[in-house]
Order: C-alpha cells, then structure tokens, then sequence
C-alpha cells in the first residue's frame, strides 16, 4: 500500500478576501484523501478560513457531482450530446437565445462565455447572480477604495450591515483595529441587531429597510464638505428631510450626530458596507449613499464593500431578459453557473416555459422544462484569474476536475469551433452613478417610506456558515420580537407559519430581541426561504431587486 | 495542569460565532468535534475538549478506549468505541456531541496528526481561538479582557 501526500496551494475563490487555500492530497491505497491545510505564513489570511473555505475538499468529493451530461434528467453521451446542442441551437434566431452566467466562472471563462454570444449575434446576455451586492458595482466619482492595510491601522470603522457574516476573515483586522487603542471606535448600522453589535461601540438600529435613509442623514450632518461635493441645493434638500428619516428610521438625531461628529474628527478611517438578500428595500440607494458618505466623511476615509463577488461586466441586465423572456422573445437560455436557476425559485419560475442549456457542477437543477445539463470542473479545479477586494488573483486547479467534466471553453468550442476570443469581460468594471441622481432616488425613496403600512416585514438574513447547505441548522428558524410573539400566544419553538405574496413556510420560532417589532428575520442560505421574497424590476437600472417580504404570520398549532 | 501543557483557549473579545472551527473540524473527521453555543447573539462560546488532567469521560467508559497520554492528551482508540455514549454523558462540559459517527462518539484529539496543532485554532477566522500553555495565556492576559471589554459584559 503506498502512502504519498501532496499540497496544493490556491486562492479560496469563494468570496473577495483572496485567502491563500491549501488542500493535502494523501493517497492511500486506492483511497485519495483531501484535507484542508492551514499556512500560517500565508500574507493575506495567515492560515485562517472561514467555514465556506474549511469545506472546499467536501465540494470536490461532493457526491451530488454530474459526471454525465443529462438530457431531460437521462444520461447521455458527450458526442451525442454535443451534436445535438449544436444542432438545437440552429433553430433559434439569435434573438431567441439568452446566455447568463454566474460568479462561479474565472475572468477567461467569461471572455469564452462573451465571445460565444458575439459568435451566436446573441445580444441578451445578464449575470444570474442577483444578489443586491452586486449594486456595489455602481460607483461614484472619486471613491477611495481601502486596502487590507487602511483596515488595520483605522482609529474609525463604520460598518453597515453585516459584513461579518459575508466575509468572516475581516473580523480579524477590524477587530484588531478596534482593540489596538482604547480611543479607537468602531460604529454600527443594521436594521437587525446582528454579531457586530457585541463589538460596536454604538449601534444605530434603523426600522426595516432603512438603512440608505439613515446614511443620507449622516451625510446631510457631516456638513461642510457634504456642500461642496454634493451642492448647495442638494445639500439643502438633504437637510430638510433629516427630521422625517429621523421619523423613518427610528434612530434618534442626537445619535446619528454623535456617529456623524466621530467619524468625521477622527483621522484614518474605514467604511465597509454589505447588504444581504431580502434585507434593504433599495439596494442601489444602499450602495450609492454608502460610498458618497466615504467621499464627504474629511479625514483620510477609505471604503470597502466586502460583496460575495463583483460582477466582471458591471451592470446586471437581468431584469431586461426577464422583459424579453415575458414578451415571448426569449425561447432558450444557455446558463453558465452552478447556482442558477434553483438559488432563485422566484427568478426561475418566469423562466419556467424555456429551453434550458445548462453547464453545472452539481445535481441542483429541479428543472422541469426540456433541458440540457452539462457536467464541468468547479472553480477549486480550475487554473485561471479571478477579482479579490486587494487586485486580481491566479487559482489554480486543486484537483483534477471530476470524471466526465469538460471545461466551460472545451464546450463553447463543440458548439462554435474556431471560435474567435474577446476580452469584453475585463472593460466596464464599474458603471458610473450621478449625484444628483442618487440624491433625487433618495429623497423619493424617504416618500415612499413614509406612506409605508404597518404590516408584518420578512428580512433576509445571511449565516457566515451557511454554504449550500452544509451547517446549516437554523435555516427553519425565525426570528421574531418578544412583542409579537405575545401578541400571536408563541412560546420559544413554537410554529408560525409565514405567508407572502410569493410563498408561505412553517418556521420554528426564536424570540429574541435582535429583531425589531413588526418584524421577522429568516435565513436566507436556503432557497425555500428565498422563495418567500418578491422580485422587481428597478425602472432605471434594469436589474433585479429582490426587497424584504411583507406578508402575515399565523400559528400552527 | 503541567507547565507547558498547551490547551485550547477562548479569546471571547475576538469571537463572531462563525462557525469556522466546527467546519474545519467536519472537514478533517467527518463530523464537528467542538461545539457551539451563542448567547442571543452577543457572544459566542467555542466549546473544545479541554483534556482534563483527570478526565470522567476516561473513567466512565467501560471499555477503557479513551485514555490519558504522557503528553496529557486524553485520546480515545475509535477502533474499539462501542458507541455506547457513557463518555457523553460524563463530560462535565457538555463537549462530546450526542450524535455519533459510524457508532462512534467524536472525541477531540487536539489534531494530533497535524504537527502544528489544532484545524479549529488555526483556521479560527477571527483569531479568537489559541492553544497555549497556562504560561502563555497569563501573559495575554485573556481573562483580563474577558471581564474588561468583552462584549458580553457590555451588550446593549
């Protein structure tokens, strides 16, 4: 019996931080034992991971993997199939196709994926990542973005929303930020009282939803300089609407001013922003206004926007196929991702009636409309570049990529042979917002907040160990204020079943006073409780915004 | 407890309850030998194995498979556990999970295959988690801060 180990390094391409990712490949027998190893020499992470990272070897050896292509649920052949795609395609117009991708495909896969639909003519090609992240790819003039550096020497950090939760490895620097001298103080904003509130030196919990309204008041406070970026009648604007977000928001004006008064006096500071799904109602307004506050917060201020991903072509037109798709021009989708459609059950139900190519790792497909499925390497077994939060990244393959796989440009091939490359990917890595645009969305957001009713508001949460559910134990439990749970007569671990417009779902109950009254918070890791959230299409940028749910609770007995 | 016995240690400032030690854990054994528990999200408890100089979970298993070694690591012989869940339920701590693996209580071995100690300490994504000898966590002076600045004391 032989006895050999190997480690193979990579970047952990699960999330922006770029953490260096070990694998000890042992070979016992006939046995190939992958573990992970943790290099405590390592720049960037030292060693450390976070539980999605801890679980790399468990997707390579994931038994759900496809090692087959699927037609309609059957397996077939690779020759077979490819022919027939080929042949497939052939009868739709350009017109008729739609090609999206996701976050799971390297910088040179997406540059295969764009000039397979330059190839093609195919002119509706969105992103199937629809996370309200991915509006941080919308940006401002003149943002100064942090390095891992500037977190770590900060004397002020403002975090809002719950960025520990979508990057863990950033606990470390901004706690040690925080920690380093007594004078240091790091600030809150969420509209649940998640983990970062045990840390903050002061908490602003904002009513649901809120949160861009609060950041216009910080910004209309800090004064000066917010007059000179934004203008003078924008500026007057902002401060004439401070007394109804105070209203709206529930956070008190002396509060937000004395957050306001701190991070603008003290020097060498950060702004991290992250927002989760089903959390904030407009989350353009939340990317927009999180970083106008950096530019005119004085005193050296960075910010960082910690999103799972960023999107390779910026905008997200998904909601413009989702137009198509319902004017009856789209017949085809060719999907290039692992979690597409299933992660979006309100997304993929529009999407019911098309035919379906799809390139996929794992068995996630529930597709009942003829399709295709097939099998390719997940990102841990592929060589190629991908974006961090500090620059760009080579990954390498930890493994070899799975029996029956074929990579993503050997298929684009079968379809399209000598197919010609682009590099449309790398361009247009942000689109540009205006200011007084993004002043005008937020005054009318403040309206429409204020006609808001008193009904029951469902709120995304995100685990920071929650990864296509692996430890995911809470995904049936909600969380709900002490006030209503003794208006409705609910003891902890009751039932309560939650009913929207979308969906309903029997939950397991955990009071608690993290959430506010009015107000539920599930976890958002499971995509039974994603179905429970409405999609709309926002008017002026065409993506999809996926808000929190209102809807009515009801005991089961 | 010997001098330069190293033990798993909580810095409870630096704990976010992410959860990392119990997947790097699942990741390396199958199952999560180190627990969790969290109070109302203000601060999270990291449970590990503390190894105890006299350990109950030893003197209750009938069976003599767990056992103290010369470096005081207390190591159970899985081969010959017969799941029968007395060391379960004699850890004072409450650490051992009551689920088994294969038939097996998941017993920490302080990753005794990797020279570098524990997964859980060195994939703790925060930081919080440390394996030092008593000598050393008096000079970090843990307990100090856990009293001090841990969130706990000061949640709002």
């Amino acid at each position: 019996m032989s006895n050999t180990s190997k480690i193979t390094n990579t970047v952990c391409p699960f999330c922006l931080y770029g953490c260096d990712l070990s694998l000890n490949t042992s070979n016992r027998g006939d046995f190939l034992i992958r573990k992970i190893e943790y290099d405590s020499q390592s720049a960037i992470n030292q060693g450390r991971l976070c539980a999605r990272g801890n679980l790399a070897n468990t997707i390579i050896d994931d038994k759900k993997r496809l090692t087959s292509p699927l037609f309609n649920n059957k397996k077939i052949d690779w020759v077979i199939a490819s022919s027939q795609i080929s042949h497939q395609l052939k009868e739709y117009t350009p017109r008729e196709i739609a090609i999206t991708f996701d976050v799971n495909n390297t910088l040179e896969e997406l540059d295969s994926i764009f000039s397979l639909a330059n190839a093609l003519k195919v002119e509706n090609i969105a992103c199937s990542y629809l996370e309200p992240e991915t509006f941080f790819n919308y940006s401002l003039p003149d943002v100064k973005y942090a390095e891992l550096k500037d977190i770590e020497q900060a004397k002020v950090i403002l975090i809002i929303g719950d960025v520990f939760s979508k990057i863990p490895l950033l606990a470390k620097p901004v706690l040690d930020a925080k920690f380093r001298d007594r004078n240091n103080r790091l600030y809150y904003i969420d509209s649940v009282k998640g983990r970062i509130a045990g840390f903050a030196n002061k908490s602003l919990l904002v009513k649901p939803g809120t949160e861009p309204l609060l950041l216009l008041a910080l910004i209309g406070i800090i004064g000066k300089t917010t007059k000179n970026i934004i203008g003078e009648k924008n500026y007057r604007a902002v401060r004439k609407a401070i007394p109804s977000i105070v209203e709206v928001c529930g956070v008190s004006e002396s509060e937000i001013e004395e957050v306001a008064k701190s991070i603008t006096s003290l020097s060498n500071g950060v702004i991290l922003a992250s927002v989760d799904f089903g959390k904030t109602d407009d989350p353009l307004l939340f990317s927009a206004l999180s970083q106008l506050l950096q530019i005119v917060t004085p005193n050296d201020k960075k910010f960082c926007a910690p999103a799972l991903v960023s999107l390779p072509n910026g905008k997200n037109k998904f909601g413009e196929l989702i137009n198509a798709v319902n004017q009856g021009k789209v017949k085809a989708i060719i999907n290039f991702g692992d979690i597409f459609p299933d992660y979006y059950p309100i997304v993929s139900s529009k999407l019911q009636n098309l035919k379906f190519f799809a390139s996929t790792t794992t068995r996630l497909h529930n597709l009942t409309r003829p399709n295709w499925v097939l099998p390719v390497p997940s990102l841990l077994e592929k060589a190629g570049t991908i974006k961090t939060l500090w620059g760009k990244a080579n990954i390498k393959p930890l493994a070899e990529p799975v029996n029956g796989s074929k990579s993503i440009s050997e298929i684009i091939e079968k379809i399209v042979p000598d197919i010609e490359l682009t590099s449309k990917s790398r361009i247009n890595d942000k689109i540009m917002l205006n200011i007084d645009e993004v002043i005008e969305r937020a005054i009318n957001f403040l309206v429409s907040k204020k006609e808001s009713t008193n009904e029951i508001t469902i709120l995304g949460e995100e685990s920071a160990f929650g990864y296509r559910g692996m430890l995911l134990e809470q995904a049936n439990h909600i969380k709900i204020n002490p006030i209503n749970a003794e208006q409705l007569g609910l003891n902890q671990t009751d039932s309560l079943k939650v009913v929207t417009n979308t969906a309903e779902k029997v939950f397991i109950t955990n009071i608690t006073n993290a959430v506010p009254i009015n107000t539920v918070s599930v976890n958002t890791d499971s995509k039974e409780n994603r179905s429970l959230f409405p999609m709309q299409i926002d008017s002026i940028t065409n993506d999809i915004i996926i808000s929190p749910a209102k809807g009515k609770l009801v005991k089961v007995a | 407890m010997e001098e330069n016995k190293k033990r798993i240690f909580l810095d409870l400032d630096y704990c976010i309850g992410c959860r990392s030690c119990e997947a790097a854990c699942k990741s390396a054994f199958g199952e999560s030998r180190i627990r969790y528990g969290d109070i109302s999200n203000a601060a999270y408890f990291p449970i590990a194995c503390r190894h105890c100089d006299e350990p109950l979970c030893a003197a209750a298993c009938p069976f003599q498979v767990i056992k103290v070694t010369n470096q005081g690591f207390v190591l159970q012989a899985s081969f010959h556990c017969v799941g029968c869940k007395s060391c379960i339920l004699a850890c004072p701590f409450g650490v051992l999970d009551k689920s088994l693996l294969n038939h097996v209580s998941q017993k920490c071995s302080e990753c005794k295959d990797r020279e570098a100690g524990p997964r859980c300490v060195a994939s703790c994504a925060s930081g919080a988690l440390k394996f030092l000898t008593e000598k050393e966590v008096k000079k970090i002076i843990i307990g100090k801060r856990f009293t001090s600045r841990s969130p706990f004391w000061r949640r709002q």
